[in-house]
């Protein structure tokens, strides 16, 4: 480095011109000079999305206003909803179009910032502001840089590798005869936030499968209405060869086929990843046999008459354990924030898992679902470790049908009942079936 | 072999205060009571250390804008008026309280001490104290280490890499400049850390830093030894996780050391005690009541009537605790050693600011931890992050998780309502200079124009500093933390806009060099990419 206060060049034409240090009076007179300049325009369209913590994001945007027009215009629509969608793309090279999942808030101004609550923690993302069209899609104006958030729990993988730090270069070593996990390795660690790969994440998030209302068609009408509320939107991996991301969930399709969209997504999710454990959903009525082969259908073809609700016991192959990749469960503390991904079942569960599905009356009992939990990979001496049961309680219909996990809940003669689960760490997925007695479509 | 280490180390940094366009500036005595109550006396320590023949080590990093404070002429000489007047009015003191026995003894201790602080400060180390700290590195009893260039926040700094980069690098320049060595170690500013800035760290020659305990416990691979040994990133540069059990020991606001009621109190202050007649030329403006540094009185506790201060009782205090925080070392030691193959290390991380400001018995409890621990070798010895690296250098492999010392662990602290504003603000800044620094790196030494630059960049750093948002956060000086921000950033774009132009006034911008006048040594050109080959000079560059 040079140090131009040092050299003799440094006293140029322009110092020589000068008259004697600056007083105090006119140090302050230009400091306030130039202070007034403040603030500098906001001059371009961005996006920037930082880390706040494991389970938070803080997003800031600037959009030119010939740009915002110009999305209006292209949007179809007087005034489109302002979204800003954050991709999961943890472990992938984002490409505008496979992320694992995504979810959307709704956000306002040209100029403005968001925090989002994020359910899981040792995760990346990329978030995208766009406009919402008619016909539901989502065009983008601007993509963010691309953050990792920290896992916040202590890591599954154990070895004791080592390194020289004075003599790197030199062989591994080991600092024990310690045996690392043979279920972990540093491949399935991201480099980016030190978690365990999600290697097959379903494109789905909780609320997917528990909440079909969270999966209805934007309904412009509603947001009228209701301008403050931010609209929960699917999480679904759009089409691969899609530059627009089309929503998956067209505005005239019902509810039920929705559901059975999504449904088909996770099937076909599940199997194109491989090494999880494919379970082909048998869909059923819940008193029907299985058919014998799944419906292959792409995402956003209409169900056939062939398909089936799928049963409680298929709902519950279709919810990952998260006991080892998900370290923490969290639950976001603002609406804002919802459908978020659910994990996928990690290594220790794919090697318990049987290679076939078991069929309904095969459904794992309720502890087999609960020794998952990452307490397997806890220490085997700790100072405190902290276990969290959930209670469920509510009320059915009198005589209806109810199951959690897949397994029968007795109803008390009022159709209330009483259900408690020791929770896994990680995000959670409870699907809770309840099957009224008309053979009327149960809701979950 | 010892059977356990304790490293003790000091953290000591201040943001960049000083204000030449005011003759006098409230904020700047930041630095003069640090200097005060934090520098003078943990200097002490160390020649009574060395004169005494005690063996000690332990690790102090000295922030890039704490040195370069501390060798301003202005600011030199500003805290000598500063020290005259603590002394003329603790002479004033001695004589007010002449009726009052105990009230008399300490005023004559403040000052003793403050005529003490002069002769150390002015005739022993002629007013430069980083020569100071010089002198005890080149003694072979303190690790000198450093930080970024103005303590910018990393995690946040780096949507633009070369922002981080050249925090690191000045960080290293800064500190070869001041003590004419490289430095072994960094502290992270905050202990924030995030994978992957490890690189930088080792590019700039780094081979250690710190991360508060959930960076290590929550690292890559689960930590064989726990916070008890280093842990080596992928590339060889060692993290050292902060003990939870010492810090809490010493800063915990309930249960700490600090809060005990034998302990001076903080804020019950001649300021704020005196008639204002009388301590009217001691205190701001002559009229707004500002603290002095001449307290009398103890904590005492609950709601009871503050009792006077008695140095003697509070030094017998500082030595119990000594005995007590090293008794605690001890015993992790002992619990821990059997199981590793090497003696157990508590990395004991803190402030240095807290030691004499916060806590004025601090740098008693360093001098007394030092002595006793140097009676009891081969049980626990003190040591520095580098010696330990040189005795233990085979570590595991596993790189700490994104983390921070503050409030939750992560950036909630410096990213919140109160002062997410400055991040647009930074980054934007950040993205003007390093385009201009790549349109014009090719541009001669010593033209107007490379010296607009480097003033923008000089800003643009004052601008990172991770001490405005923890204020705006804090709420103590948010006033003042917001004005610098929007300050930093208007010169930024006022000189780049000069810079595109090739034109100022040129007393503006000497004025603007003599407003932030440190790292006289700054390139401009560590902005630029030098992936992109600039264009001849411009004058319709961006």
């Amino acid at each position: 480095m040079t140090d131009p206060h040092s050299d003799p060049a440094f006293r140029d034409e322009v110092d020589e011109a000068l008259l004697g240090e600056p007083t105090a009076e006119e140090l302050r007179s230009i400091a306030e000079e130039v202070a007034s300049s403040y603030p500098p325009p906001r001059l371009g369209t961005e996006l920037v999305l930082l880390e706040v913590s494991p389970n938070r994001a803080h997003a800031y945007w600037n959009v030119e206003v010939a740009d915002f027009e110009a999305a209006v215009a292209a949007s179809g629509q007087d005034a489109p909803a302002m979204l800003l969608r954050l991709h999961d793309v943890t472990g992938l090279e984002f490409d505008g179009s496979n992320a694992h999942s995504y979810f959307d808030v709704q956000v306002q101004g040209l100029q403005g910032h968001w925090y989002v609550d994020l359910w899981q923690d040792g995760r990346a993302y990329i978030a995208e502001l766009g406009l919402r069209r008619a016909n539901g899609s989502f065009a983008v104006m601007s993509r963010s840089n691309r953050i990792a958030t920290p896992a916040s729990g202590e890591s599954a993988l154990y070895n004791t590798e080592a390194l020289d730090v004075l003599h790197l270069g030199d062989a591994v070593q080991r600092l024990t005869d310690l045996i690392s996990d043979p279920h972990l390795s540093p491949e399935n660690m991201d480099a980016e936030t030190g978690a365990l790969i999600d290697r097959n994440p379903p494109p789905v998030g909780p609320g997917t499968l528990t909440d079909p209302a969270a999966y209805r068609a934007p309904d412009a009408a509603a947001e009228e209405a209701h301008p403050g509320a931010a609209p929960l939107q699917p999480s679904v991996r759009p089409a691969p060869d899609a530059k627009e991301f089309p929503l998956a969930f067209v505005p005239d399709a019902t509810p039920r086929e929705q559901i059975e969209q999504l449904f088909h997504r996770v099937q076909e999710s599940v199997a194109a990843e491989p090494p999880a454990p494919v379970v082909t959903p048998q869909w059923t009525e819940p008193s029907s046999p299985p058919p014998a082969a799944a419906p292959a259908e792409t995402a956003g073809t209409p169900a056939t008459e062939q398909q089936r609700w799928p049963s409680a016991e298929e709902l519950v192959r279709h919810v990952p354990d998260t006991s080892a990749t998900a370290p923490v469960d969290a639950a976001p503390a603002r609406e804002e924030s919802h459908a978020a991904p659910a994990p996928a079942p990690d290594s220790a569960q794919q090697a318990s898992s049987p290679s076939a599905p078991p069929s309904a009356k095969e459904a794992l009992p309720l502890d087999s679902y609960v020794s998952l939990s990452s307490f397997e990979h806890g220490r085997p001496q700790v100072d405190l470790e902290v276990n969290v049961e959930l209670h469920i309680y509510g009320r059915a219909k009198p005589g209806a049908k109810l199951s959690f996990y897949g397994q029968p809940v007795a109803l008390q003669p009022d159709g209330s009942f009483s259900i408690r689960k020791p929770l896994p760490q990680g995000a959670v997925v409870l699907p809770l079936l309840a099957v009224e007695p008309p053979a009327e479509p149960p809701r979950t | 072999m010892s059977r356990g280490y304790l490293s003790l180390v000091l953290h000591g940094h201040l943001p960049y205060v000083r204000h030449p366009e005011h003759e006098e500036f409230l904020e700047e005595r930041w630095l003069f009571e640090a200097i005060t109550e934090c520098y003078v006396p943990l200097i002490k320590v160390c020649d009574g250390l060395l004169a005494d023949g005690i063996p000690f080590r332990f690790a102090l990093s000295l922030s890039p804008t704490l040195c370069a404070m501390l060798q301003d002429d202005l600011l030199q000489r500003r805290y000598i008026r500063h020290l005259e007047r603590l002394i003329e009015l603790a002479h004033k003191e001695v004589a007010r309280t002449a009726a009052d026995a105990k009230l008399n003894r300490l005023a004559k201790f403040y000052r003793d001490w403050f005529i003490e602080t002069a002769r150390i400060y002015d005739a022993r180390y002629g007013r430069d104290l980083v020569k100071a700290f010089r002198r005890f590195q080149e003694a072979g009893v303190v690790e000198l280490f450093t930080t970024c260039a103005t303590h910018g926040y990393l995690p946040l700094l780096k949507t633009h890499p070369r922002a981080v980069e050249v925090q690191i690098k000045l960080g290293a320049e800064s500190y070869r400049r001041s003590f004419g060595r490289d430095a072994r170690g960094i502290w992270v500013p905050e202990c924030a850390f995030y994978p992957c800035l490890e690189t930088l760290l080792a590019d700039s020659g780094f081979s250690y830093f710190f991360v508060d305990a959930h960076g290590v416990q929550n690292a890559t691979v689960r930590p064989h030894y726990g916070l008890f040994a280093p842990i080596a990133c992928a590339n060889g540069v060692a993290a050292f996780g902060r003990d939870p059990e010492s810090s809490r020991q010493v800063w915990s606001s309930h249960g700490g050391y600090p809060g005990d009621w034998d302990y001076r109190d903080f804020y019950r202050d001649l300021g704020y005690d005196a008639d204002l007649d009388y301590i009217a030329p001691y205190i701001l403006d002559r009229k707004i009541r500002i603290q002095t540094g001449i307290k009398y009185h103890r904590i005492t506790g609950g709601d009871a009537t503050k009792e006077l201060y008695d140095p003697d009782i509070a030094r017998h205090k500082v030595a119990q605790h000594a005995d007590h925080f090293l008794n605690s070392r001890r015993q992790q030691i002992a619990a821990q050693a059997p199981h590793m193959d090497r003696p157990p290390l508590v990395v004991s991380p803190y402030d240095a600011e807290l030691f004499g400001h916060w806590w004025f018995e601090g740098p008693q409890f360093i001098d007394s931890l030092i002595r006793k621990a140097a009676v009891e070798q081969g049980e626990l010895e003190l040591i520095t992050p580098g010696d330990y690296l040189v005795r233990h250098h085979v570590l595991q492999k596993s790189t700490p998780s994104a983390s921070s010392w503050g409030w939750q662990g992560y950036n909630d602290c410096w990213l919140s309502g109160v002062n997410e504003w400055i991040y647009p603000e930074l980054h934007r800044a950040a993205t003007r200079v390093s385009e201009l620094a790549t349109a014009f790196q090719s541009e001669p030494a010593g033209s107007l124009r490379e010296r607009l630059l480097n003033q923008a960049a000089r800003s643009l750093l004052l601008a990172q500093s991770s001490d405005w948002p923890f204020i705006m956060k804090c709420g103590t000086a948010v006033e003042y933390a917001n004005r610098r921000v929007r300050d930093q950033i208007a010169r930024v774009h006022f000189l780049c806009d000069a810079a595109v132009k090739n034109d100022i006034e040129p007393r503006k911008l000497m004025a603007l060099e003599h407003l932030d006048k440190l790292f006289p040594f700054l390139d401009f050109r560590l902005y630029a990419d030098p992936a992109r080959v600039s264009s001849p000079a411009s004058d319709s560059a961006p």
